[in-house]
């Protein structure tokens, strides 16, 4: 059973730490003018998938050193790419070297999953705050921009990312 | 300073709700009316095109972001490289400059002649010591215009770019592609027939598989002084990133107007039919410019391509012989147009049963992952596969990496396996079931 | 056209994506399928079976191992060059290929020549396809094994051999590992080549390919056309050596099919041409990385030699009873650089230059005294299209050969009385001195061309002296 990634919990831009008085009064009216809709978000049939939604995992980012920044489809539907930025370049040295070690790409709307890279994680020497990339077969088309997608790796994974 | 749990998650809730209901629609940076692959024509009946100069930044693989100027349409934000203009063999193009940058910018057309600034022949200008000051008439820094005009006698691909400060301004993204279509066959590159013997040539190419490629580079320390206004040495050139259509691979392959690249618009993936000669008998024609400083030997695998011109002219002799010729490596000089017939076929037929491939393929499970993936050898063909591991693309396409084998510039800064790579897709013969 | 930018979308897609991932927490992960995480599909594996070494004829299999070794080049770049890892009389940390068909059958013998890798790599070539039914077998393979990096442990590199050039490859034996496959430690994989265009071409590995053809996993492969065994214009007593016709006179062979023997050769030499950045191999031995895009090579060969080693004897025999590489006479710290590049030939010769240009930066090869003529590019007949096809081929002193580029020129010997001389270098002289020390260096070779009174014997393989 893979662990569910918490989101909420890495929320340190400068907009969260200068606003939080703020948002709290500002935040509750809105909950409660909007109660409404928040239902019908949360609640109703279908949520609004963004396109290059990208959650973040502090998880995968502690085991790993990497952090997701980007999935998207490409090379006409052929491809897909996934980007990483290194956090910790010892941590990252290994990443995607090693099946424990080697994201995947699983669609949420049917498990399909796409695993066969086409190209990236070669370069056993990474730097840090540098971003890499891995690029995919998009077996089936099985991730498709604007639909739901969950990043795989080791026994972590995260969730709801929105492929471009 | 921290903020609790609940705070944070109400913040977060209140954020949620004030910009979702916007998001509907919104996340979208145009282009959207774009084909996903080949050429972008900017184009109008009257061959009337506004420039303005708008400054920038483009993304890179790496993560960075470097500081640009480009030529937009009319009034559209920036972008790069500048628009590709497709015009018509006869056409009087017409360029207005709007120069809103806080440098004179001015336009050459290398390959044009008669060329016209605000009506009187375009030459060098110099200043009043006698000193060379830009390759043409300027647009004056913030606000200044010009008016270039020239009448498109040849068809060909050609380049447009700054010719003033050229080495800073070009490489800042001061350029863009003009195409002349033929009059009477829009789906030739150009009108020359070439004779041998009894069998006859033209440079008819499927009109959905048209591309330009323009191979640039970057040097981000120009950039950064051209940003804060302080002088750089040409001396010092030394590119760390290099472009095709403004773009370093991966992002080469994303489609045009990809969401995520809303200042880089084009993309430069070859998506071509294999050669049939009832269903697919026409090559693909692939335009190629540099703007950069040196040689770039552009090698696409799979197959050769056929150089039919280069510099818009037409390689055919004066007896109508044939003087185009076949390439596996392109070396493209700076400043240089080339235009490439492409075409591939499977030769052998290979079949999984009627004809199938005389070795055997290792699977994957035996091996180490991700380096001897082995799908189906066979074009639009599934295969069988470990556990887990799918064989199927899309629809069985084949890719054939297109790169510069300069190998030390299919880097970016650092990254390996970026900079001047696209691929070339080649879909199952026609019908097929590719999306 | 509608260009709608978003100049501030970045601030919002932050936004987004936090309101979208709360979401999935509080709520949605209701929707993720059961499935996820369970393989998709489930089918058998088919077997990993070992491919069988050809049964057919001489010339239509070889089988290389890649791994990594050292070489000697000339010159000093302190701390960089020679290497201080380097083992005694050798200078440079290389990858590269060996030849190991004639000890395939000892696994260990095979094993053993890890860490012996050779620059440039062996040349292989094959015959154009014809009817095999009638005129015997001409599909090649080339199977390759990945022997592992024996200075780099820690690299998992795979391997390929990419055949540069080959008309309308498929991407298995493409040899581009991202589009088919790379070859990991350990394992092998088998090419297979129907060659259809004869002519000049390269090979070279495409995994981490900056690196890998830097550090040199290059060679020269070359297409043998069809008329060296059924002649031109319907004569078959037009045939070549090559193709078995034993007449006095008959030229060794064809570099096309020329339709009227304007390509016949009596000679050839190849000269795949490429350079160390002796910065790039320490690091690579040192378990450093370069920064690419200050690529600045200071040592430029031909043949994986710089002059004047590259006129030194050929090596590349094979020691049968250890299968290690026997080094040229009297050149020991040559026995991993095993090709000379000395052209010989007798007067009257007609030799086919094949110039195959492996580095990064484009080349220009100046014969001093007599022309060459250009019959050819990238593996391509200079002639046009058609029935008609006009002529295109060119005399020139100067052959210009871009990065990944190559070039057939062919020259006729002139007359002499005795052994003379010619220089065949790289006329960007910057590149003609080796690091450090004085003298000529980098891409220079010689021509020495003997009076027919002192006839050379012929060439079994291309760039052998016949001395």
């Amino acid at each position: 059973m893979e662990k569910t990634t918490a989101v909420v919990g890495t929320w340190h831009g400068p907009l969260g730490i200068a606003m939080n008085r703020l948002a709290l009064a500002l935040g509750l009216l809105v909950i409660l003018s909007g109660g409404l809709f928040a239902g019908w978000r949360l609640f109703g049939p279908q949520p609004k998938w963004v396109p290059g939604t990208m959650p973040v995992s502090p998880e995968i980012e502690e085991k790993f050193g990497v952090r997701f920044t980007f999935l998207a489809v490409t090379a006409d539907g052929g491809m897909v790419e996934l980007r990483y930025r290194v956090i910790d370049e010892g941590k990252a040295a290994n990443f995607g070297h090693y099946s424990e070690t080697a994201p995947l790409v699983i669609s949420e709307d049917d498990g399909k999953i796409i695993d066969v890279t086409i190209m990236g994680l070669h370069n056993h020497r990474v730097e840090p705050a540098r971003t890499y990339y891995v690029l995919y077969r998009n077996t089936e088309g099985a991730i498709k921009s604007g639909r739901p997608a969950t990043i795989a790796v080791g026994d972590l994974s995260l969730k709801h990312v929105v492929s471009w | 300073m921290r903020s609790s749990r609940l705070s944070r998650i109400v913040l977060l809730l209140s954020l949620l709700l004030l910009v979702v209901p916007r998001s509907n629609g919104i996340v979208t940076a145009g282009h959207e009316d774009m084909p996903p692959h080949g050429i972008v024509c900017t184009e109008n009946p009257t061959a009337t095109f506004t420039l303005t100069t708008q400054e920038g930044t483009i993304s890179l693989p790496d993560g960075n972001r470097v500081y640009m100027w480009g030529f937009s349409e009319g009034g559209d934000p920036f972008q790069h490289p500048g628009p590709t203009l497709c015009v018509t063999e006869g056409d009087t193009v017409t360029i207005v400059l709007n120069n809103t940058l806080s440098h004179d910018v001015s336009i050459i057309f290398p390959g044009q002649e008669g060329v016209l600034a605000d009506g009187v022949p375009s030459e060098p200008v110099f200043d009043v010591g006698g000193n060379l000051t830009s390759f043409a008439p300027v647009a004056a820094a913030n606000g200044g215009a010009v008016t270039y005009s020239f009448v498109a006698a040849k068809p060909g691909t050609y380049l447009y770019e700054s010719g003033t400060e050229p080495g800073i301004q070009v490489n800042m993204g001061l350029f863009g592609a003009l195409v002349v279509r033929p009059a009477a066959h829009p789906n030739w590159a150009y009108n020359e027939i070439v004779a041998s013997g009894a069998v006859t040539y033209t440079t008819e190419f499927a009109p959905d598989e048209e591309f330009v490629l323009i191979f640039s580079e970057i040097d981000p320390v120009l950039h950064m002084a051209v940003e804060q206004g302080l002088p750089y040495d040409m001396n010092n050139f030394t590119p760390r990133y290099w472009n095709i259509n403004g773009r370093s691979f991966p992002d080469t392959i994303a489609p045009n107007g990809a969401e995520w690249l809303p200042e880089q618009p084009y993309g430069s993936l070859i998506h071509i039919n294999p050669y049939d000669v009832d269903t697919h008998p026409y090559p693909a024609l692939i335009r190629i410019l540099s703007v950069g400083s040196e040689s770039f030997p552009h090698h696409p695998h799979g197959n050769h391509s056929r150089i039919i011109a280069r510099d818009g002219s037409v390689l055919i002799d004066t007896d109508q012989s044939d003087l185009s010729y076949e390439r596996f490596t392109v070396n493209l000089g700076p400043g240089q147009t080339v235009d490439e017939m492409f075409a591939w076929t499977d030769v052998e037929n290979w079949h999984p049963i009627d004809n199938p491939i005389p070795v055997v393929i290792p699977q994957l499970q035996n091996l180490t992952f991700g380096t001897f993936y082995s799908g189906s050898p066979y074009l639009g063909q599934t295969d069988l596969l470990p556990v887990g591991h799918q064989a199927l693309n899309s629809c069985g396409e084949y890719y054939h990496i297109a790169h510069n084998h300069a190998l030390q510039q299919i880097t970016a800064w650092g990254v390996v396996l970026s900079g001047h790579i696209t691929f070339t897709r080649i879909d199952p013969p026609l019908p097929n079931n590719c999306q | 056209m509608s260009k709608e930018y978003l100049t501030r979308e970045i601030s919002r897609r932050q936004l987004l994506k936090l309101g979208v991932g709360l979401v999935g927490v509080t709520a949605v992960s209701a929707v993720v399928p059961k499935a996820l995480l369970k393989p998709y599909k489930v089918v058998e594996a088919s077997p990993d079976v070992q491919p069988a070494r050809q049964t057919a004829g001489a010339g239509t299999y070889r089988h290389y191992a890649a791994t990594d070794g050292w070489v000697y080049l000339p010159g000093q770049n302190l701390p960089y060059h020679p290497d201080n890892l380097a083992p005694d009389g050798l200078t440079t940390y290389i990858f590269g290929f060996r030849n190991v068909t004639s000890i395939e059958d000892d696994h260990d013998k095979v094993f053993q020549q890890k860490m012996k890798a050779q620059l440039t790599s062996p040349m292989f070539w094959l015959d154009e396809w014809r009817d095999t039914a009638s005129q015997g077998e001409t599909d090649f393979t080339l199977r390759l094994t990945n022997l592992g990096l024996q200075m780099r442990p820690d690299l998992i590199d795979a391997h390929t051999l990419h055949f540069h050039g080959f008309r309308n490859a498929i991407p298995i034996f493409d040899g581009e590992p991202h589009s088919s496959v790379g070859v990991p430690i350990s394992r092998d994989l088998t090419y297979f080549y129907r060659a259809r265009d004869p002519g000049t071409y390269m090979f070279h590995c495409h995994f981490e390919e900056t690196e890998h053809v830097h550090m040199g996993m290059v060679g020269g492969v070359f297409v043998r056309p069809k008329q060296n065994y059924l002649g031109f214009g319907g004569d078959p007593t037009s045939a070549a050596r090559l193709g078995g016709n034993t007449a006095p006179g008959a030229p060794m062979g064809y570099a096309y099919n020329d339709g009227d023997g304007s390509t016949a050769y009596d000679r050839e030499f190849a000269f795949v041409v490429s350079e160390v950045w002796t910065l790039a191999h320490w690091c690579d031995s040192h378990v450093q990385l370069p920064e690419w895009s200050d690529y600045n090579p200071d040592i430029y060969m031909m043949n994986g030699r710089a002059y004047p080693d590259t006129i030194a004897p050929n090596g590349g025999a094979i020691d049968s009873a250890t299968g290690d590489l026997i080094p040229p006479a009297g050149r020991p710290e040559l026995q991993y650089q095993p090709i000379s590049s000395l052209v010989t030939c007798n007067s009257g010769d007609r030799v086919l230059l094949r110039f195959i240009n492996l580095g990064y930066v484009e080349q220009s090869f100046r014969l001093t005294g007599i022309k060459m003529r250009v019959v050819g590019h990238d593996a391509t007949l200079l002639r046009g299209r058609g029935p008609a096809g006009n002529d295109q081929n060119y005399f020139t002193d100067t052959v210009h050969v871009g990065a990944g580029q190559s070039v057939d020129a062919i020259f006729v010997a002139p007359e002499v009385d005795t052994m003379t001389r010619l220089l065949l270098f790289s006329r960007n002289f910057s590149h003609l001195s080796n690091p450090g020390i004085a003298g000529h260096g980098g891409p220079m070779t010689e021509v020495h061309i003997y009076p027919t009174s002192q006839p050379l014997g012929p060439q079994n393989e291309p760039n052998e002296w016949g001395l």
